[in-house]
């Protein structure tokens, strides 16, 4: 018996002690790497020690020598480079200058470097050329003691161009001279392209094709998107509607599509763009493969550096952004993260995302517990820090406030309502509102709903200002026009096209044909006007822009229309869009800064989910992009944005505040930005904070 | 007994294969990607650089393709770099391990430690008060929402009383370090630990109360009583050491919950855990990271059940494996 007992307590104290064995070894690894990063961080130090003679550290000038600010969910890629998420930017923002940076006003202004542009004919004459000329402050210093110049920029630029670059910079799209042949590695790029252009201009045309050639895109396409399996739609249905007789392969999925080909082919031919997919085709069949053979572009033409502070970027066209696009940008040491960096391999640079070094006020410290620690830098270029150490902390968002009031954080930003105005003014502590720079819209869908009448009449029944009013009170606006309003070019004059008026509504239904049958539904040849909207609440319809859809909803079933709300995650709700299975969604833009909309309503724009096809719009934008003059940019984005608006795709809902809230008794209030805007806020001139 | 672990462990690695094709059908089969997910709301990403990054990425194979790709380098326990981590998926769950660990081995400890003495004295006092109010209480423990508890207990202790911290891991501004910081990191974990304990202390009280109770009708309890033995005794030796049987193998099952994280606890704490973390790589379609994730919690289900069926052999001596 005694025996068994002791058996049984030796393997419950050994499941334990292996247990927490396995906890203690972890622990010691987990320290051993931090301590990996802190030794790192040590030896640059010291080597720089024998260097000049390195400032003291930062002293504190108050009570307090650390600022916490309330943050959400890192990922850990703190690397201006390849980061993707909001929280890891804030946290490594302070350990960074840019070239150029926004004033408040959100005009691109010199901070640790200069950029200026000049036009200039090709040399071939033929077309205006843009040359850009960049540079960084002279006797700046990384937080290493490593002198800043103008190849750490070079370097990011290459960085960006390369073909296996992941990250969210669009900076491989730029029209640079000599880009494209680094980006594809092949010197005769242009001249190529070219040829399978006029390749495809000779062969598949609309007026050109063959029928294989169009029956096949049409086939191999999948009908250019529509067809995603025989269950997708209603095809039988359809083929029976268009004059075909499906009978006999009800169910078998080839032999449907084979007919819808032949259908479609026969009757829509020229509402398909086969020549799109096959320069598409031509040129994706041209380009893989490129970099396999070695590497045979390994610069890029029209970036060229002058002197160790200066260097030029050739654009091909004019680009309204293009000062933006090579200047504002952090500046990033290549002595440091381009040590083992080839064309076509980042994975050098990317080992480096979790410990960033730069040239701003702050440099890195650790990221442990939630908390990523900076710590002053004394060989920041610009006013010295004033606080010596600023953490950044993960906060729940419904936390934020109280956490705040009970001094365990001095600056966050929870989510604007009235209810937390009241908490921090009942608490004596400071907030700053600023416009989000995004907005809310709910799309229509001209792919699947063609006749512009009906989505007019679907226009005329959203009540955009109670549900608004209701979700945000004053802390969002109703807006008028697709675009963020903290875009310069946004026309703050525009007046409503759409107002809520649900008998205009039911005359546009009318227009479009429809009309009342015998049991009261709203129909057009036999079929009830149905439309299927999506909304991403997850089932709790808890968002700003439910109300105007509940209304809808109970409008068009006065009329005799349907509306069906898919209240879905975002992520089905996005791979619904894309898949063109819904009529209408609500979505939101959100971090524009820009006015080009190329990419949202331009005919081959890669997020033209709605389907506008205008070659007026079209000419806009590309007009617009090479406008300078800012006053007639304006009048051509108020253009475009109004022939947006007549096509009845996008009703713009809301755009909503952003709050910053500050602590009072830790803070000196003092030390913030006199004015907190979209572009400008504490972390803006945080050297110039001090604490209580 | 090591033929039988011998093919135990052969099984397990044909089970590991199930488990691993069905995951990543199930994970490839989410809605949106990676990329979609990444480039949403840019303006600026034209279609090419979509497509260029779904061939980095590897999202332009097919499924199978896809699959047998991530199978030959898991063999080689290559477990890939995560998508929105971009770091080796084993470095990522090494880094969220401890905490993750750490919290739900204490709360194992202290639900054990309160669960078989309540369970045993319920089932001692059958039909008592005593009995009635340790079940009713166990069920509350049951029902309530973590969420909900943990706002409650918050408000209380946080915000009314100040004498826990709100949430996170360590004070931030103190910056403790050795010995302080480890008392720091504890005074932290006393809310998410007493959220963890109390809702889920009732399910292994329970347990432990109808095992007891059963063990307590047997007929060498009764005999034990007939010579005399004192009560103390009885419950002591005879009846406790049987009701334990069940008991450890049931904590054999529980080691995959060691380590899986829990989601909405981490969430409201904001602790840098592993449940976090999965979520964020399911929100995002990080498939590497869900990959190997899964696959290690797979591996400890299946060692977790071995174990327990071990376990069970040693403390009863009537099981036999041949």
């Amino acid at each position: 018996m005694k025996k068994r007992t002791l058996l049984l307590i030796f393997l419950l104290c050994l499941a334990f002690s292996f247990t927490a064995c396995g906890s203690k070894k972890d622990d010691e690894t987990n320290q051993n790497d931090t301590a990996d990063d802190g030794a790192d961080v040590d030896g640059d130090d010291t080597a720089d020690a024998d260097g000049e003679k390195v400032p003291d550290k930062i002293v504190a000038t108050g009570t307090y020598d650390t600022l916490v600010v309330g943050t959400q969910t890192f990922n850990g890629v703190f690397s201006p480079m390849f980061s993707s998420n909001a929280y890891d930017v804030q946290a490594y923002d302070p350990v960074f200058v840019a070239i150029s940076r926004l004033d408040k006003d959100g005009v691109l202004v010199d901070y640790a470097g200069h950029v200026e542009a000049k036009e200039q004919p090709s040399e071939d004459g033929s077309h205006t050329q843009v040359l850009y000329t960049v540079s960084v402050k002279e006797g700046m210093k990384f937080s290493d003691g490593e002198p800043v110049t103008i190849d750490d920029v070079i370097f990011q630029y290459y960085v960006f161009a390369d073909p296996t670059y992941d990250g969210s910079s669009t900076f491989s799209t730029l029209d640079i001279v000599g880009l494209k042949e680094y980006y594809y590695d092949t010197p005769d790029y242009t001249a190529q392209i070219a040829a399978i252009t006029a390749d495809v201009e000779s062969k598949y045309t609309l007026d050109k094709i063959s029928a294989d050639d169009y029956k096949a895109y049409l086939k191999d396409s999948s009908l250019d998107g529509w067809w995603q399996g025989i269950d997708s739609y209603d095809w039988v249905e359809y083929l029976k509607g268009e004059g075909y007789d499906p009978t006999g392969i009800e169910t078998d999925a080839d032999k449907l599509l084979e007919m819808l080909v032949d259908c479609e082919y026969t009757k829509y031919a020229a509402y398909y763009d086969p020549q799109s997919y096959y320069q598409a085709k031509g040129e994706s069949e041209f380009i893989t493969g490129n970099l396999e053979d070695g590497v045979d572009v390994d610069t890029i033409e029209g970036i060229k550096k002058l002197d160790e502070y200066t260097c030029t970027v050739l654009f091909d066209s004019v680009n309204i952004y293009g000062d933006r696009e090579v200047a504002y940008l952090s500046i990033v040491p290549e002595h440091y993260y381009g040590k083992d960096f080839k064309k076509g391999d980042l994975s050098a640079v990317k080992a480096l995302n979790g410990s960033p070094l730069g040239s701003g006020p702050y440099k890195f410290v650790s990221y442990q517990d939630n908390i990523v620690t900076l710590e002053g830098n004394p060989l920041f270029f610009g006013e010295t820090p004033k606080i010596p150490t600023v953490k950044f902390q993960v906060t729940a968002q419904e936390d934020m406030v109280d956490a705040l009031i009970g001094d365990q954080i001095d600056i966050t930003d929870p989510s604007a309502s009235q209810d937390v105005i009241d908490q921090i003014e009942e608490a004596g502590d400071s907030y700053s509102l600023v416009d989000n720079p995004g907005y809310g819209y709910i799309a229509v869908s001209a792919k699947t709903i063609p006749d512009i009448n009906v989505r007019k009449g679907l226009m005329h029944l959203m009540n955009r200002h109670p549900a608004v009013e209701s979700y945000y009170g004053d802390l969002a606006e109703v807006i008028e026009r697709p675009m963020t309003p903290t875009v310069s070019e946004y026309p703050h004059g525009a007046t409503e096209v759409y107002a809520y008026d649900p008998a205009k509504a039911l005359e546009y239904f009318t227009t479009a044909g429809y009309a009342k049958d015998g049991s009261g539904k709203l129909v057009k040849d036999g079929e009830q006007l149905q439309i299927t909207v999506g909304i991403g609440s997850s089932g709790t319809m808890n968002h700003p822009s439910a109300p105007i859809l509940t209304q809808m909803v109970n409008d068009m079933a006065g009329m005799g229309a349907e509306l069906i709300i898919q209240d879905i995650d975002f992520s089905t709700l996005t791979t619904k869009v894309d898949a063109g299975e819904l009529d209408m969604w609500v979505m939101a833009w959100g971090n524009s800064t820009s006015c080009d909309l190329t990419q949202l309503f331009g005919s081959k724009g890669n997020d033209n989910t709605v389907g506008l096809y205008s070659d007026e719009v079209d000419a806009l934008q590309k007009q617009i992009l090479q406008t300078v003059d800012f006053d007639e940019r304006c009048a051509l984005v108020a253009q475009e944005l109004d022939l947006i608006m007549d096509a009845a795709v996008y009703m713009p809902v809301y755009q909503r505040k952003n709050m910053e809230i500050y602590n009072a008794s830790t803070i000196n209030l003092e030390t913030l930005p006199e004015e907190t805007t979209t572009y400008w806020n504490y972390a803006s001139q945080i050297y110039h904070l001090e604490m209580q | 007994m090591r033929q039988y672990i011998v093919r135990r462990i052969l099984i397990s690695i044909l089970v590991l294969f199930g488990v691993s094709f069905l995951l990543y059908i199930i994970i490839r089969l989410m809605p949106g990607d990676y990329v979609a997910n990444i480039t949403a709301g840019n303006m600026n990403v034209t279609a090419e650089m979509e497509q260029r990054m779904r061939e980095v990425y590897g999202l332009d194979k097919g499924l199978l393709e896809g699959y047998i790709s991530w199978l030959g380098d898991a063999v080689r326990l290559d477990f890939g770099i995560s998508f929105i981590y971009q770091k080796p998926v084993t470095e990522v769950i090494q880094r969220y391990l401890p905490i993750t660990f750490a919290l739900a081995a204490i709360a194992m400890v202290f639900e054990m430690l309160l669960a078989i003495p309540l369970g045993i004295l319920a089932a001692r006092k059958q039909y008592s008060k005593m009995d009635y109010s340790i079940v009713a209480i166990a069920l509350m423990g049951i029902s309530l929402p973590s969420f909900f508890f943990a706002a409650i207990l918050k408000r209380v202790f946080a915000i009314g009383l100040g004498v826990l911290p709100l949430s996170g891991m360590v004070n931030a501004r103190a910056g403790f370090e050795g010995f302080a910081r480890i008392m720091d990191i504890g005074h932290h974990l006393v809310l998410p630990v007493t959220v963890f304990v109390i809702t889920g202390v009732g399910g292994l009280l329970r347990y432990t109360r109808t095992n007891m109770l059963e063990v307590l009708n047997a007929d060498y309890v009764r005999t034990a009583r007939a010579k005399g033995l004192p009560e103390r005794k009885v419950i002591g030796k005879h009846a406790f050491r049987n009701t334990l049987i069940p008991i450890v193998t049931l904590v054999g099952g529980m080691i995959p919950g060691l380590f899986s994280g829990a989601v909405i606890t981490e969430g409201i704490f904001a602790l840098e855990g592993l449940g976090q973390i999965a979520i964020n790589a399911v929100n995002n379609g990080d498939i590497p990271y869900l990959m190997g994730f899964n696959m290690f919690l797979a591996v400890l289900t299946l060692l977790g059940t071995l174990v327990s069926d071990i376990l069970y052999a040693v403390v009863d001596p009537r099981v036999r494996y041949s």
